[in-house]
């Protein structure tokens, strides 16, 4: 099944000055099929984050064709896009976007609370999902209490907690260390055997690398793609990165 | 660097802070602007017809004082607010190189600029409104209003002194501020995230006892004139309360909420719980004292507007006759004046109706039990439950107050008691009469004018068989004021048929006629009803004009730091809506998210202010009794209305100061 099909997606802004029009996105076309983990890399200003808003039904397509687990989102209405993005959607951010005023634990219950799930069986969720994530002793502490791969890890369960059909994450290593970048990949890869399915929008060839498949974007359209197949993480990145080498050298000729 | 350097920087601060700076402008312009006004009030010369204006003279210029005092504090307060907002800004201004000098001067230019905008624009408004303001008055002292226009320059300069030293004010602690500024704050993480805040129990529970002492005391005192002081402790102890409920109190309150696991986890509940507890914490001093200028301003306006919009009850209550003259008839031949008096008004005749006349004996004596004293020298420090006003009156006279037919035998007596009870069967009068007390009238309807003490103290109306054989026994006897001891007043009243204009007239007139007619060297009090009701309406029409000019300034405090909790919440909440956007909350959902804590927030403060007028009830309806209102089911209605009128007004401010938070919150998305 396919979890998102995009066509001829096309994407303008116009400045607030002078009403100058900026093309963020071309002519994108993709397709996501369940069970995927999918990387899309691209310089700043490519149009990744453009795209990522766009599957989220949080902004509009100017033009293009995009459905996301069935649902057609070039028609959804404001109303309907919140309960969607609650229902369908999981996110992981670079700046974990956890709430201050909240413990962990009710950081992860809010997508639930909102939904008007009892406390109860928001209870039971949680567990299997906390000591999946090793994130069980800290549930009663505040995000500002813990570090940075602990807020992600506790982020990741926020987005799982609802069973999503597909998880969306922008940059999800670009606030960690490498140690924390390691284990949250790790984790990730994990969370997709499982058939979950992840796009990942990053600019490190490391994340991309743990991917099963990697889009690029440059300037606002899917530029080149490569396949894992069969190759070990270490064997993709190699891949991964001499197709930018390859990328950054075709540029300059 | 050059002089026009800071100038600009200067003004581009406050250009781009204008959401800030405006409203701060505003108020100073609007707190000059109402002294300035005030301080032309009181320098006016008003025209003679204007009776009771004289209160106006004397207490506009303590107004002013208060004005100016409030200024400060306040305009103290909110630079404070403004400054720390700007904390990021002068850090980047020290990394580019300023050092704290130059960020001095810079400070300097804007205090200046700002300052001078205010003061200027102030003291403008204030002069077109200062005749607006004076016709106003001439209208509620109904005189006609006089054209000219003039601009008294001692009222000009100074209103500019005062505030330009309340700026010189501001700006030392800004620069103090700014020299304390750390260009660190700006590499310190945009967003550390703040600790929870811990419910603080103790706090809490004081807060809750403190204000049921101070209730309890405001709703127990019987005696305002006495218990002056405890009121005042009173108010003192409902300040403290308030401020230890709305920081300590609202956390633990809602800890308490938190800590119930099917209330919390609810779609409505969730989100604005939680914020709650960081908002009350942070604002909890805040909201404290809206609510505690809400209460100044209710109090002070529903007080003046009983005054004012009863003052014709008022004077009728104490006046019930048109004109009535008061003797102390102990040792004058009260019938041959009488007949003298009549002859003489006979003039007058086809004016004068209901004329009557009666004697009362009035005193002050000591109860204890059913023992009753009356010292040549009152110890007023005794406690109010022991003093008691006395006033006695003869059965014949009675029946002709009340119409009420009584017969008492020589020993025999009649009690009223008004505002005590007398649970005893006899009254022994001490170097006087023992009386058995027949009964104890539950009702004492009469034009009998009551005089103010003694509806503040307790009193007892005796009804006995015989006046002088009740004041036999202190014949001679004298007060420390050189008055009979047990003096008897002979009143002789009549209503008068032409107006008030005619009776004011006439009154003089009458007076000098009075004069002559008796003795020399008697005293006799002469009212006329029409000349106190002039003088009462001029004197409550000037409270009622400085209080509402107070007030506005109290108002428009509390208004503007609601607008300033309101823009810094938003600045603050803007993150965290975006989040919950991003998880999937509805925008509806935010908005009601928002409006929920928003209500609860601010409403807070007015129900409180409501509550605590409530309880301060009992106290101000006793000290407006001092100044002659009676009718407490009126001032009820007017405390009620009062707040209502409140409720409506900040109910609005609410919403337009809501308007501008949701701008601030939605613009992250």
């Amino acid at each position: 099944m396919e979890m998102v099909s995009v066509t001829g997606l096309k994407k303008t802004y116009v400045t607030r000055f002078g009403g100058h029009q900026v093309e963020a996105l071309k002519n994108v076309n993709l397709s996501v099929e369940q069970g995927e983990f999918v990387a899309i890399m691209g310089e700043s200003g490519s149009g990744k984050t453009t795209l990522l808003n766009i599957l989220a039904a949080l902004d509009t397509a100017t033009s293009g064709s995009v459905v996301v687990a069935g649902q057609d989102l070039s028609t959804i209405k404001e109303k309907y896009a919140a309960q969607f993005r609650r229902n369908h959607l999981g996110f992981v951010f670079q700046d974990f976007n956890l709430l201050d005023t909240f413990t962990l634990e009710d950081n992860i219950y809010l997508p639930l609370v909102l939904n008007g799930v009892s406390h109860k069986e928001m209870r039971q969720r949680l567990q299997p999902i906390a000591t999946q994530l090793g994130i069980t002793e800290l549930l009663q502490k505040y995000p500002y209490e813990v570090s940075g791969g602990q807020k992600q890890r506790c982020a990741v369960a926020r987005a799982l907690i609802t069973n999503p059909k597909l998880i969306l994450a922008d940059e999800p290593t670009g606030a960690l260390d490498s140690k924390a970048s390691d284990s949250l990949l790790e984790l990730f890869h994990q969370i997709n055997e499982t058939g979950q399915t992840i796009l990942m929008v990053t600019h490190s060839v490391l994340a991309a690398s743990h991917a099963s498949r990697m889009l690029f974007i440059r300037d606002g359209e899917v530029f080149h793609q490569i396949y894992r197949g069969t190759d070990t993480n270490e064997q993709f990145y190699q891949k991964i990165s001499d197709t930018l080498t390859l990328l950054a050298g075709g540029k300059q000729a | 660097m050059r002089q026009g350097f800071y100038q600009k920087i200067a003004t581009t601060g406050i250009r781009n802070n204008r959401k800030m700076y405006l409203p701060y402008m505003c108020i100073t312009g609007m707190f000059v602007m109402i002294y300035y006004i005030m301080h032309y009030l009181s320098d006016m010369e008003y025209p003679a017809g204007m009776r009771g204006i004289s209160i106006l003279r004397t207490t506009m210029p303590m107004a002013c004082e208060i004005v100016a005092m409030f200024s400060l504090i306040f305009l103290f307060y909110i630079s404070t607010f403004l400054l720390r907002k700007r904390s990021r800004e002068f850090g980047l201004y020290r990394i580019l190189g300023m050092d704290k000098g130059n960020l001095c001067r810079i400070m300097f230019h804007e205090q200046l600029f700002s300052g001078l905008i205010s003061i200027a624009g102030g003291i403008f408004c204030g002069i077109l409104c200062s005749k607006l303001a004076e016709m106003l008055l001439y209208q509620m002292f109904q005189q006609p209003v006089s054209y000219a226009f003039h601009i008294p320059w001692t009222a000009v300069c100074s209103t500019a002194a005062i505030y330009a030293a309340i700026q010189l004010v501001l700006l030392i602690k800004a620069m103090w501020i700014v020299r304390r500024s750390n260009p660190l704050i700006l590499f310190s993480g945009s967003r550390t995230g703040e600790k929870p805040p811990k419910a603080n129990w103790l706090l809490a529970i004081a807060g809750i006892l403190i204000l049921a002492t101070a209730y309890y005391m405001a709703v127990t005192i019987e005696n305002p004139l006495s218990a002056f002081t405890k009121f005042f402790i009173a108010v003192l102890l409902v300040i403290i309360a308030t401020y230890l409920l709305f920081i300590a109190g609202s956390v633990a309150f809602c800890k308490l909420l938190q800590k119930n696991k099917r209330f919390y986890y609810h779609q409505k509940h969730f989100v604005p719980v939680s914020s709650m507890v960081y908002r009350m914490k942070r604002n909890g001093a805040g909201l404290a004292s809206i609510c505690i200028l809400s209460t100044i301003v209710l109090v002070t306006v529903s007080c003046i507007s009983c005054l004012y919009f009863g003052t014709e009850k008022e004077v009728r209550d104490m006046y019930p006759y048109d004109m009535e003259l008061d003797l102390i008839a102990n040792d004058l031949n009260i019938p041959e004046i009488q007949e003298k008096l009549e002859t003489q008004f006979s003039a007058y005749e086809d004016q004068i109706t209901d004329e009557t006349s009666f004697f009362s004996a009035q005193t002050v004596g000591v109860i204890d039990h059913h023992i009753l004293t009356i010292p040549e020298e009152m110890d007023w420090t005794l406690s109010a439950d022991h003093i008691r006003a006395i006033v006695v009156l003869s059965t014949e006279d009675y029946t002709k107050l009340t119409g009420e037919q009584v017969s008492l035998q020589p020993q025999e007596c009649l009690l009223y008691p008004s505002g005590t009870s007398y649970p005893y069967d006899t009254l022994i009068i001490a170097n006087g009469a023992t009386y058995t007390v027949k009964e104890v009238l539950q009702q004492f309807h009469s034009d009998f004018s009551v005089d103010s003490v003694v509806a503040v103290i307790a009193s007892f109306i005796l009804v006995v068989p015989d006046l002088d054989t009740f004041c036999a026994p202190f014949e001679g006897m004298e007060s420390r004021l050189g008055n009979p001891l047990v003096p008897v007043y002979w009143e002789y009243a009549f209503n008068l048929t032409c107006d008030h204009n005619k009776q004011i007239q006439l009154s003089a007139q009458m007076k000098q006629e009075i004069e002559q007619l008796l003795p020399e060297d008697t005293t006799f009090s002469w009212t006329s009803y029409a000349e106190e009701l002039e003088d009462s309406q001029g004197a409550n029409a000037s409270l009622f004009f400085i209080g509402g000019l107070v007030t506005l300034v109290f108002f428009c405090a509390t208004v503007l730091i609601i607008y300033y909790k309101q823009i810094s919440e938003g600045y603050e909440d803007e993150r965290n809506f975006a989040i919950m956007q991003r998880i999937g909350m509805k925008k509806t959902e935010i908005h009601q998210a928002i409006r929920t804590q928003m209500r609860m927030v601010f409403l807070l403060p007015v129900l409180f202010a409501g509550i605590h007028m409530l309880f301060a009830f009992g106290f101000t309806s006793k000290i407006l009794i001092l100044f002659g209102v009676f009718d407490t089911s009126y001032m009820a209605l007017v405390t009620f209305f009062s707040f209502i009128g409140f409720a409506i007004l900040y109910t609005i401010i609410y919403r337009i100061t809501t308007e501008s938070y949701y701008q601030i919150v939605s613009a992250a998305h």
